[in-house]
């Protein structure tokens, strides 16, 4: 074994190592609060010490905390929509006719301006802005506000299915067939970016349900969020935090692993339509 | 006449299926963006600079944005070294354990920010569990040593979501990277230092950067773990835009300056990320 072979092993064995402290960071900073949402009392050992259920029953008992989950569900919904739907139709218009290549550089480069502009500076002036007007007091101004953080992730994930099913082909076969917009879109789109669209609808789903920095403050009184409870429980019992963060995280969880499963499935079909 | 009939019909699509982007945008992006500009450069209604000479001449302002960018240059090299490592790691690895290894790198992307500080501060915090274990058993007191609610705790709470975009930005390259041409260098004797200076770093020196000012940005905009962690003690450009515009002190002028400020930094970098991006192959954002 000469030198050079030595390295390598060395070079593997540090990776390796990277990736299991890596891995076990996450899990460590998910499990504590996961664990937490179960104590009762829990200060010099490795597990609580007293279980209870109570820090649940405490927020769905607790209009504050219950409402706040409930606004958190219907603004991801509501984001989730919106965003999905137009990004849908900018797809479409990406490929419904032939394109010039500047158009689809315009729309990738355009889809990233939320990224360079920090969520403080967006919040702050549609809070200024949209204040006086209709949707003001309502979820619709939150849900719109985070139409521009899932935009990269909504757009990315779409583009890359589209292009992964050679959507293109299928949208000129369909239509030198005779089939109009609706009809290309039911019977030739849809049923094969299908799993692409559900995972984007998922991550952007979980994205807006996350989000803290643009919520806390923008968020309509009736409609504060579980992370701005969480904020606010975090200060006053530790456990009842633990236990909203709990169903932050496994709405997390869940859609990440549904996004990882469909986009196994949507390759899946690509291959499917290759063969 | 019946092309221009034809045509009418597809310009009419056209416009109906992009409009409502570009209603949005302009609402929402655009709109907020050009109204921070014009409150950056106003007080009440009259033009002046005061805001910005304010800031750059006042000594907690500069400390403050002379941290943020400190923090975040860490944050970001950090999290670069250590994406790049996993990043490889994951081409040694078969596909399905890659796939649930990146799946769990995406966690704590998603999860809000002050999740994160929330768990460390519980673990390692002046009352946490772990220290609590530690002091009682081993008689070591991690606040003496390291307290997590300081800058550096920060960067370590950045690094676990960072980390994540860094090994999903690169492992694509990664992936894509032709491996004969390693093989073929290993065969001729050369060590990994040499194949990594002299075949690999080239090609994915765009990506690296790329990931490099992703992060970055990331982390001098970010601001729900600096304020669950750090909290108002803190001195970062964030966190003074979040105490312009509490409920005492409500000045949306200063506070659109403060994220001009940052904007100067993110806006330029992202320019130059755009372009890099074009090279980059797959990633989340």
């Amino acid at each position: 074994m000469n030198f050079s072979e030595i390295a390598y092993r060395v070079l593997n064995i540090i990776v390796y190592s990277v990736v299991v402290l890596v891995l076990a960071y996450i899990f460590t900073i998910s499990f504590v609060p996961i664990i937490g949402a179960f104590a009762f009392k829990w200060h010099y050992t490795l597990l609580p010490e007293v279980f209870t259920l109570n820090n649940f029953k405490f927020i769905f008992e607790h209009p504050f905390v219950t409402r706040s989950i409930w606004s958190s569900l219907i603004v991801a919904f509501t984001t989730s929509t919106i965003s999905l739907v137009i990004y849908l139709m900018v797809i479409l218009f990406l490929y419904y006719k032939e394109r010039r290549g500047w158009i689809t550089t315009f729309f990738e480069s355009v889809v990233i301006i939320p990224l360079m502009l920090p969520a403080i500076l967006i919040a702050l002036t549609i809070y200024q802005l949209y204040r006086p007007t209709a949707i003001g007091g309502t979820f619709l101004i939150l849900a719109l506000a985070h139409f521009t953080i899932v935009s990269p992730y909504i757009y990315r994930n779409l583009f890359s299915v589209s292009k992964m099913i050679d959507m293109k082909t299928l949208i000129e076969a369909s239509r030198s067939l005779g089939a109009g917009l609706f009809t290309t879109l039911y019977k030739v789109i849809l049923p094969n970016i299908y799993h692409g669209l559900l995972g984007a609808f998922l991550l952007s789903f979980a994205i807006s349900f996350g989000d803290f920095e643009i919520a806390n403050i923008l968020a309509p009184w009736k409609y504060k969020t579980a992370t701005i409870a969480i904020f606010q429980y975090a200060f006053k019992n530790v456990w009842i935090a633990s236990a909203i963060i709990t169903i932050v995280i496994l709405v997390s969880v869940a859609a990440t692993f549904s996004v990882a499963y469909l986009s196994r499935k949507a390759i899946a079909k690509y291959i499917e339509v290759t063969r | 006449m019946r092309k221009t009939m034809a045509l009418n019909k597809d310009f009419f699509i056209d416009i109906a299926l992009i409009s409502p982007f570009f209603l949005l945008f302009a609402l929402f992006i655009v709109a907020p963006f050009v109204l921070a500009l014009y409150y950056s450069f106003t007080r009440g209604i009259t033009f002046t600079l005061e805001n910005y000479i304010q800031i750059f001449t006042t000594k907690v302002y500069q400390e403050a944005i002379k941290n943020s960018i400190m923090i975040s240059l860490k944050a970001a090299t950090y999290s670069l070294v250590l994406g790049t490592l996993v990043a490889y790691a994951l081409t040694l690895l078969p596909p399905t354990v890659r796939d649930l290894i990146k799946s769990i790198l995406l966690l704590p992307i998603i999860y809000p920010g002050l999740v994160i500080a929330f768990s460390l501060v519980l673990l390692v915090g002046g009352t946490g569990i772990l220290t609590n274990i530690l002091y009682k058993y081993f008689n070591i007191h991690i606040p003496s040593m390291f307290n997590i609610r300081s800058y550096d705790g920060l960067i370590i709470a950045y690094l676990s979501f960072l980390v994540g975009f860094v090994t999903i930005t690169l492992s694509g390259v990664f992936l894509s990277f032709d491996k004969t041409l390693i093989e073929a260098a290993r065969s001729l004797g050369a060590g990994p230092m040499r194949v990594a200076m002299r075949i690999i770093f080239p090609i994915i020196a765009p990506a690296l950067i790329a990931a490099f000012i992703q992060v970055f940005i990331i982390a001098i905009s970010a601001y729900g773990t600096a304020l669950a962690l750090v909290g108002g003690g803190g001195n970062l450009i964030t966190l003074r835009i979040v105490s312009v515009i509490s409920d005492v002190e409500y000045d949306p002028h200063f506070a659109c300056a403060l994220a001009m400020v940052i904007g100067m930094i993110s806006i330029p970098s992202a320019i130059i990320y755009g372009k890099l991006l074009k090279k980059v192959v797959g990633g989340i954002i």
